[in-house]
């Protein structure tokens, strides 16, 4: 017999990763082309809630690193649990965020905005504009991806799976129009924007992300019970009493807003949406009381721990952590994808 | 207490007729078989009483009440619908599936708990106990859901009556857990409970039924007892077959013979 599902109760991987996330991103604040020690890292802490900024410490972790690995953390967070959040809605494993195109048309808006915005915005301003391009580009694509689905009878997931591939498709190919007109330093930003990365992370970033990934993930949990039903099929949620529209469209708005924020503050990271949901179902089942919070736990270690990684491989050059989330989870997906019949899925 | 009430029901709901001139009237306790060829409409029937389908002519009344003005959560917790397929590919436990039943009612977890032994044992899925559901047989999965739908309608303290849409719920069950199932649809329906069953086990809905419809291209070719439905010259009309009717010789309802 294989064995399909560990026997951990889920409660406990909700513990275990509630005392492993702080672990790691006290690791995380550590590493880096300076390396801190635990006590230095703790001074550096405490010296920036206490409003000292002057020592070493406190400037690399207060300023630079604290900032960065919360971002990592939240930006985790929300991608994950909105994978798991899509996966559920769209009764498919195979589901991840980017599905309804939120990512394809986010990256096309931050495309237009670095091309349209040339070499005046390259600082500060520049980041600020191109996130604001890829949030309002994120949500027009799965704005267009759920007008195409809905008909009066309904909105079907299955067009919007379909539509959700040929915005992205369309996305996509608006974005290769773009870096064929583009100079080279505008294409190598456009590409490194697209590999993602946590190097723009400051405080109003970090509190933009606390505020709207603080909302979804406080959001998301309350579709548990609906998601739990949703994957028996459509129509048996609704004999068992689900409002299926409105489940539908509460939770295209909270992965739209989410994941458009993620990709607005991060660029798009690869995978963190797909893999780690899987991983928290081998543990805990489907069940999304547990799921969601769990693989909102873990996708926050992954991030904050592929981001560290990012940091340290080529230290004091940065890698994209998109690069290193893919390099981490390729391979994970293709050993999934050979063991799916013992994972329990045809 | 007259749970369903269908008064010259008609649904079109992708533009062309399914369903035409349906009057049917169930009490609490009855039990009421549909019979017909593939494509007749039955499972358009169950679906039009479950509410997913808007009638365009007639009118259906559940517990009194127009069915479309049920909120959907109020009506879950007195009608369940065992559909004819199942897609659930998610690894569930079978525990799980079957507390998903529970899903409307709010009765907490103790009374969710002696619910969930009680369909167990009424649907033998005891031993199934801790099993992923995607790894289970046909027959096996089919119980589970059984299960699901029994646990959704489970008379509990509150005197309510209920509805329990059943589409080919024999299918692919054995012999045994026919019977078994059998037995509990009774059970249930002495306890008030009216249940609607499409089947194509003829002698099964013979012999449960206490009344039946036999459908063809969405229309009502006969309605009534056992003996009045399932009549030689019937199922020549709505089947285009030739059968011998006989008697049980031990309940006295009629027996299909085909073939």
């Amino acid at each position: 017999m294989t064995l399909t599902r560990s026997n951990m109760q889920p409660g406990r991987l909700i513990l275990i990763l509630l005392i492993a996330l702080p672990a790691i991103m006290l690791f995380a604040l550590g590493s880096g082309a300076v390396p801190l020690s635990y006590s230095e890292v703790l001074t550096g802490f405490t010296q920036t809630l206490g409003g000292k900024t002057d020592s070493q410490a406190a400037i690399i972790v207060g300023q630079i690193r604290l900032p960065r690995v919360l971002l990592a953390a939240i930006v985790g967070a929300i991608l994950a649990s909105s994978g798991a959040a899509m996966q559920g809605l769209f009764r498919n494993p195979l589901a991840d965020p980017s599905l309804i195109g939120v990512t394809a048309g986010a990256s096309l808006g931050a495309s237009i905005m670095i091309v349209i915005s040339g070499s005046m915005v390259a600082g500060f301003t520049g980041l600020a504009l191109v996130s604001v391009g890829a949030f309002i580009g994120g949500l027009l694509s799965v704005l267009l991806v759920y007008r195409l689905a809905t008909s009066p009878n309904g909105t079907s997931v299955a067009t919007m799976l379909l539509a959700g591939i040929a915005i992205t498709a369309l996305a996509g190919s608006l974005g290769n129009l773009l870096e064929f007109y583009a100079d080279n330093e505008k294409l190598r930003r456009i590409s490194l924007w697209r590999m993602g990365g946590l190097d723009g992370a400051d405080y109003p970033r970090l509190l933009i992300g606390c505020v709207v990934g603080g909302s979804v993930l406080f959001a998301l949990p309350r579709f548990s019970l609906a998601l739990n039903a949703l994957l028996l099929g459509e129509s048996e949620a609704r004999h068992l009493g689900i409002d299926v529209a409105r489940v539908k469209f509460g939770l295209i708005v909270c992965v739209a807003i989410g994941v458009g924020t993620a990709v607005a503050l991060a660029g798009t990271i690869a995978f963190v949406g797909l893999i780690v949901p899987h991983m928290v179902r081998m543990i805990t089942g489907p069940d999304h009381r547990a799921l969601l919070p769990a693989a909102a736990l873990a996708g926050a270690c992954l991030l904050v721990l592929a981001d560290t990684t990012a940091r340290l491989v080529l230290a004091p050059t940065e890698l994209p952590v998109g690069v290193v989330t893919a390099i981490i989870g390729v391979p994970f997906f293709i050993s999934l994808l050979r063991k799916r019949h013992h994972y329990g899925m045809q | 207490m007259n749970v369903l009430n269908l008064k010259h029901v008609s649904t079109a709901p992708w533009g062309s007729t399914l369903l035409e001139d349906i009057c049917v009237d169930l009490d609490g306790g009855e039990i009421l078989g549909i019979i017909g060829p593939n494509g007749a409409g039955k499972t358009s029937l169950l679906q039009t009483l479950a509410g997913d389908y808007a009638t365009t002519a007639g009118s259906i009344r559940f517990l009194g009440e127009d069915i479309a003005n049920w909120r959907g959560l109020n009506r879950a917790q007195s009608m369940a619908v065992l559909p004819q397929l199942s897609l659930l590919n998610f690894p569930y436990t079978i525990e799980e599936v079957i507390m998903l039943g529970r899903t409307p009612h709010s009765t907490g977890a103790r009374a969710d708990r002696v619910i969930m032994d009680e369909v167990m044992r009424a649907t033998d899925t005891k031993r199934l106990q801790g099993r992923v559901y995607t790894q289970l047989s046909g027959g096996e999965k089919q119980r589970v859901q059984l299960a699901r739908v029994f646990a959704q309608i489970w008379p509990d303290t509150s005197s309510q009556s209920r509805l329990l849409l059943l589409d080919e719920p024999t299918a692919a069950l054995d012999l045994s857990h026919q019977q078994l199932m059998i037995h509990t649809l009774k059970e249930l329906a002495n306890k008030g409970c009216a249940i609607v069953m499409v089947a194509h086990d003829f002698n099964l809905i013979a012999a449960v039924a206490d009344k039946i419809l036999a459908l063809k291209e969405g229309r009502q070719m006969a309605y009534g007892g056992a003996s009045e439905v399932l009549t030689k010259d019937i199922f020549a009309r709505v089947f285009a077959v030739d059968v011998t009717v006989s008697t049980h010789p031990d309940t006295g309802r009629p027996l299909v013979i085909s073939l």
